[in-house]
């Protein structure tokens, strides 16, 4: 994806297209899903994403930055549902989650599960750049660019993040009140 | 500051640095890796904790997503396209208009003997595509109405639990435009339905084909193709699939 979409004709623009879709929709939905809390929300944000993305595909100057650029349409995606009416969200719960088939280790799967208990309960401005991280495969930089904060806020809020989520894996679990390490 | 107060100053830094963005090679941190243990071993706990963060994000995508995703993209372009046509049409036809009027007088009279039996047509594009798919009617899927309602919703229809066991849902080209076909379950015995959103029927239209009876009706946006196998499940049916639609445009 070299050449600049907007110049492209619409044959090729919707090859184009499918093959974004093919590599960036599983990613923005996770991403979605742990923003929404929301299984159905967060695919009806990535449909109005692409949505959205194919009808401004012209505006796209630069190819090399399609995922950076959904990411950011689908976070104002996301900030527009505030504006309007303050969504009911069904618990993550319902959401479908792989079945650790891989982790063979019982004592792996108890930790990802405690993991997932506590991405749930982190605040909203620790966790979007901890998925842009963990998820977007961003820098601290480029999460900066995509959020709207400096480099430096990110590393803090990353940081902060992780040390929050470490602490659940560091403690025997026995008072989940010391499980939250403050900073 | 001593030697040994400078190294717990750059381990302490470089711990900070590993925390927030593990994947760093700057060079002063591969450095400081080469020769300090400790930090080695931290890496190591952080790259594990990595691991585990990623599977504990790693949830399902809903089978289909990518289709419903292009389908949408689909149909926005065909909005366009209908657009552009309506705009040209808008420019160029004001002078037909007063020959289509007199067209329309004819056609009139043919629409009246055309909706007192005569087929409408679309029924018989659907009737095409169900022997095509005949194998759609042996699958039993057992979607979901989440799933089904993910079909549905680029078409501008939902549907609600009293449509009941729903087992197969697909998106199915009509006349070629994309059409959502699903199949329904009723005592053991498979309904055929499909939305044709561009279709709008103000009467009920009967199918009567050798092997599958059925009926065209509209709704407050498009039309439902329902049939079966089985006349007697169809009056049911129709209740059934019409009362459990609700139209979202």
């Amino acid at each position: 994806m070299t050449e600049r979409l907007g110049q492209l004709n619409v044959e090729t623009k919707t090859s184009q297209f499918e093959a974004i879709v093919k590599a960036y929709s599983r990613d923005l939905y996770r991403f979605g899903i742990w923003l929404t809390k929301d299984a159905q929300i967060a695919e009806d944000l990535v449909q109005e994403t692409f949505l959205r993305a194919w009808k401004a595909i012209d505006s796209l100057k630069d190819p090399n930055a399609v995922k950076s650029w959904l990411f950011t349409i689908y976070r104002r995606e996301n900030a527009r549902r505030f504006e309007k009416v303050r969504p009911e969200t069904t618990p993550i719960e319902d959401v479908n989650v792989d079945k650790f088939a891989q982790m063979e280790d019982d004592f792996a799967k108890t930790e990802v599960i405690a993991l997932r208990e506590s991405l749930k309960e982190l605040p909203a401005e620790y966790l979007e750049p901890l998925l842009l991280q963990v998820l977007g495969g961003y820098t601290c930089e480029e999460i900066g660019e995509i959020v709207g904060i400096k480099t430096g806020a990110v590393m803090t809020r990353v940081f902060r993040a992780r040390k929050r989520l470490r602490a659940i894996l560091e403690d025997d679990g026995s008072d989940k009140s010391k499980k939250v390490i403050e900073i | 500051m001593d030697s040994k107060s400078d190294m717990e100053s750059t381990c302490l830094e470089v711990r900070r640095e590993l925390m927030t963005q593990p994947k760093s090679r700057e060079s002063a941190i591969m450095q400081h890796l080469s020769s300090c243990n400790v930090c080695a071993d931290y890496l190591t706990a952080i790259k594990l904790f990595d691991n585990k963060l990623a599977a504990a994000l790693h949830v399902e995508v809903p089978e289909g997503l990518e289709s419903r995703i292009l389908l949408a993209q689909r149909m926005s372009l065909q909005d366009i396209d209908q657009g552009r046509t309506r705009r040209t049409s808008n420019r160029s036809n004001y002078s037909w208009m007063s020959l289509a009027a007199g067209i329309v007088l004819a056609i009139g009279l043919s629409i009246g003997l055309y909706k007192l039996g005569e087929s409408h047509g679309v029924e018989r594009d659907v009737l095409a595509h169900v022997y095509e798919d005949l194998y759609a009617l042996d699958r039993d899927d057992n979607i979901r109405l989440t799933s089904l309602n993910n079909l549905l919703k680029p078409h501008g229809i939902q549907a609600k639990e009293s449509i009941g066991y729903i087992r197969y849902a697909s998106n199915c080209p009509i006349d070629d435009k994309i059409a959502p076909h699903f199949i329904l379950d009723d005592k053991g015995k498979a309904i055929t339905v499909m939305y044709i959103p561009w279709e709008n029927v103000s009467n009920r239209i009967p199918i009567d084909d050798k092997r599958f009876k059925g009926i065209l009706v509209g709704s407050a946006q498009g039309s439902f193709v329902i049939l079966s196998e089985d006349q007697e499940v169809l009056a049911n049916m129709e209740h059934r699939v019409m009362s459990s639609v609700e139209i979202r445009i």
